[in-house]
């Protein structure tokens, strides 16, 4: 495709009122974008009502077409069209997949294995352990890993991905060119690195409640399988993995403890059919990434002194005192400090909040 | 004919004698009154005449004229009835000018010629004491507090003829005297709530002990009850006992604040203060023309309990910043600058978060943001000054249920002394009192570190990311550690103990 009409087809997509649907119609109509921003108010007035006609033609002389598209390249954005080769095939397979898409970085890979890990803002130390621990696993056997770069599990995961030396991709419900959540900028411009930004919307949309389903629409597009690592009853994560129900992906959920509100969502996946992950290696062997491989399951060494006290979630010095008194009396809780913070200055164990301890991975 | 009195004064915190001089004669009869007076000391002279008009002494129709010297301090309170009128009664030829020598006066006047008690009397009294003077009359309400005292008879009166009669030698009265040491070691922890109350919450407790041994300030966090409150209101049962000199400068500070009655002649222990989060910065430091001392002044050798901390105004916390660096307040009003002692231990509770339930995650949904918003209501520099930071976790049934024997308040009460006592003869011939009290230079003087203690604080500071401003305090910290374990040197686990107490890594509670 031309520069010229992706100029074209940048105006075409910010024209207020006009969005995929009318974009294609008008494209069919009158053969590109170029052609409609030409076209007599008579050619437009077959697609559009003449409020829209004259939005458009007013927006039209406003609207530099080169310079606009040229100061959008700029940011380091590029855009591409489902028409193109380039478009990834994966989405081009989902109904109501973007005309548009604009990117950040690179587009994924289109014959590498893509996994989208999602799950909870607000998750526990427990839902934090196990992304980072799929995240980095799966980046490490060369799957991409899809997610929307949101706090919580979307964002650590991505890190972990990253960190293993592997590739993620985030797709935005805000323009490309924006950062969000402001906190994770340093993890924005990892990605564009060692990977891409995505996002539906032009560059300079701001986040807005009502962009993310589309959001997580096209993450479940672009991935292969779904993994739902922490999700209440209640949470966006549903629509993702409604929308990869939909299009026929497959969809694993980590199994949490009952009591967990957190967990229940992802429990109650597993009841209804969803694929149980229960470590990374499984649910490789499940994308038979892994099938021609020995699956070296990753088993719990035996753990010595108060570290097997301690859980993935955090507990307070009174709990664990109370486990580790249970197995030996003469522990004291100067003694149990004293431990802690040598497993903390080990770095095996952590202190998330004053006074309550978590192990990590 | 002309006589004086002596008697005495208060401005803030500061003590003064007053001399009460009385002129009487010949001219239009009027009673004038000078010396730079408040309303209630000028409407003195009016009480006195009918007092004494009802005692059956008519004050000849003269020219009157009292002078309360020196003239140039403002005059409050209302003290100054008695000296007055005893320097009338002296004036008149009633009472003889040598009797009332070398005595001090003080006391309200009622219409009836009762006399009652005044405000600030036991610093007006050590005021004296230390001037040399023999004797001082009191009013019956306020004898006990002004007979801690040693070395000045203290006497008690009802009424002004009982005065005239005992200065004239016609009534005995005994001087009373108190042993402030008796006081301060009678049953003085029968009906406080004890430690063996609170189930489980080892750390909070723990926390709560070393408090107590350091005089250190604490911070407790929680979900809501779990029993915070529970911990801060049992510490004044553990606390070490008030020394008779703290016993008397705490003491001084209530009368001056019109605190101490016949019930509660004297504080023998210290004070536990808990405002309400609706105080005022006024209230908290002092306020008034003349202030008066503030809650933080009434916290003075105590603990100052701030309940749900994040609750008060953030300008009303912000007036803490000052007391807790130098320990005094500094009030200016438009009658000049006071200072008043403010040495106290600061208790705080607060929830984690705003739902408080973090971090269980089961509970708790606040966002990161909601949780900093919460924190960002007290300032740095007030977590700064905290040295132990404890949550208590939420309670369990079977914790309650449990026939577990917990830690009483009197085990951990000789704890407390044990630790006190080290400290005594560590800091003997010092300003010191408490590890909590050390600064920068004084903690590099006492807190000697073994090279395996060093080595372990780099490591601990380099692998948890502590911030250099944590350094002495983590040490102050283990310094009372090692004194309530009876060690002469800090260990690697009193260090470590230190460490979990810091309140982690960024302050207070850090993200998950």
């Amino acid at each position: 495709m031309h520069k010229e009409e992706k100029e074209y087809l940048y105006w075409l997509h910010n024209v207020p009122g006009v969005g995929d649907g009318k974009m294609r119609r008008l494209i069919d109509f009158l053969g590109s974008a170029q052609a409609v921003y030409f076209a007599t108010d008579k050619q437009l007035m077959s697609v559009l009502s003449r409020a829209e006609t004259d939005k458009m033609r007013a927006f039209g002389k406003e609207w530099k077409v080169k310079e606009a598209y040229e100061k959008m390249t700029a940011l380091g954005m590029k855009l591409v069209c489902e028409k193109e080769t380039e478009y990834p095939s994966r989405l081009r397979a989902v109904n109501g997949a973007p005309y548009l898409l604009y990117y950040k970085g690179q587009l994924p890979e289109e014959k590498t294995v893509a996994v989208a890990i999602i799950g909870a803002r607000e998750c526990s130390e427990y839902g934090r352990y196990v992304a980072k621990a799929f995240a980095s696993r799966l980046a490490e056997e060369g799957v991409n890993v899809i997610s929307g770069m949101a706090r919580g599990i979307d964002g650590i995961g991505q890190e972990a991905a990253l960190t293993a030396g592997g590739k993620t991709f985030a797709v935005l419900g805000c323009g490309a060119d924006i950062c969000y959540p402001a906190a994770n900028r340093k993890l924005y411009e990892e990605i564009v690195k060692n990977g891409g930004i995505l996002s539906p919307y032009p560059p300079g949309t701001s986040p807005q409640k009502t962009l993310f389903p589309y959001r997580n629409k096209i993450v479940a597009g672009l991935s292969d399988a779904v993994l739902v690592v922490e999700a209440r009853q209640k949470s966006g994560t549903w629509i993702t993995v409604d929308m990869a129900l939909e299009q026929g992906k497959d969809v694993y959920a980590v199994p949490g403890r009952v009591t967990d509100r957190l967990s229940d969502g992802c429990n109650l996946l597993i009841k209804q059919g969803a694929g149980m992950a229960i470590s990374p290696d499984d649910l490789l062997k499940e994308l038979s990434v892994l099938t021609a491989r020995t699956v070296l399951l990753h088993q719990d060494k035996e753990e010595k002194g108060v570290l097997r006290f301690l859980d993935l979630y955090p507990l307070s010095i009174d709990e664990i005192l109370e486990r580790a008194q249970s197995e030996d009396e003469n522990i004291t809780l100067s003694g149990l400090m004293f431990e802690l913070i040598q497993l903390c200055m080990q770095g095996k164990a952590k202190e998330v909040s004053s006074n309550y301890f978590v192990k990590t991975g | 004919m002309f006589s004086t009195i002596l008697s005495g004064g208060i401005y803030g915190m500061h003590s003064y004698l007053v001399q009460v001089e009385v002129d009487m004669s010949q001219g239009l009869p009027c009673f004038a009154m000078v010396g730079s007076l408040g309303a209630e000391v000028k409407e003195s002279g009016e009480r006195v005449r009918i007092a004494l008009k009802n005692k059956g002494i008519h004050i000849p129709p003269m020219h009157i004229a009292v002078n309360l010297s020196p003239a140039d301090m403002r005059k409050e309170g209302t003290g100054y009835d008695l000296p007055i009128a005893v320097a009338l009664l002296v004036s008149m030829g009633i009472v003889r000018e040598s009797d009332a020598k070398n005595t001090l006066f003080l006391g309200e006047l009622g219409l009836n010629g009762e006399v009652k008690a005044v405000k600030g009397v036991l610093p007006i009294v050590r005021k004296a004491q230390e001037a040399g003077i023999r004797r001082c009359i009191v009013p019956f309400g306020n004898g006990r507090e002004a007979g801690c005292v040693q070395g000045i008879e203290v006497i008690p009166v009802k009424s002004v003829e009982q005065v005239m009669q005992y200065l004239r030698g016609e009534e005995k009265i005994t001087p009373v005297s108190v042993d402030l040491e008796d006081l301060l070691n009678a049953g003085m922890w029968e009906d406080e709530p004890d430690y063996a109350d609170v189930s489980g919450q080892e750390t909070p407790k723990r926390a709560a002990l070393l408090a107590a041994a350091g005089f250190h300030n604490l911070l407790l966090a929680g979900p809501p009850g779990s029993g915070k409150t529970m911990i801060a209101k049992r510490l004044p049962g553990i606390l070490p006992p008030l020394s008779s000199k703290e016993s008397l400068e705490v003491s001084a500070l209530y009368s001056i604040a019109g605190l101490l009655d016949g019930k509660r002649s004297v504080i023998a222990r210290r004070p536990f203060l808990h405002p309400h989060h609706t105080i005022s910065p006024q209230a908290l430091t002092g306020g008034g023309r003349i202030p008066k001392p503030g809650v933080i002044s009434l916290s003075h050798r105590g603990v100052l309990f701030l309940d749900e901390l994040p609750e008060f105004n953030r300008q009303t916390l912000d007036a803490l910043r000052q007391p807790l660096e130098d320990k005094t307040v500094q009030i200016a009003r438009s009658y000049g600058n006071f200072t008043y002692p403010a040495d106290f231990m600061l208790v705080a509770a607060m929830n984690p978060c705003p739902c408080g339930y973090y971090p269980d995650r089961n509970k708790c949904r606040c966002t990161p943001f909601e949780r900093h918003q919460y924190l960002s209501h007290i300032s740095g520099p007030i977590l700064d000054r905290i040295d132990l930071y404890a949550q208590a976790p939420k309670v369990k049934i079977a914790q309650l249920q449990s026939k577990k024997k917990e830690i009483s308040s009197a085990q951990m009460r000789s704890q407390v002394m044990a630790a006190r006592q080290r400290q005594e003869w560590r800091y003997r011939g010092s300003r010191l009192r408490f590890n909590g009290e050390l600064k920068v230079g004084e903690v590099e003087k006492y807190c000697i570190l073994g090279q395996k203690e060093q080595k372990m604080l780099v490591h601990m500071f380099e692998t948890m990311d502590l911030s250099a401003r944590a350094y002495h305090r983590l040490i102050k910290t283990a310094r009372t550690i090692a004194d309530v374990e009876e060690c002469e040197n800090i260990k690697e686990e009193h260090l470590a103990e230190a460490a979990c107490f810091f309140g982690s890594r960024k302050g207070v509670f850090t993200d998950a």
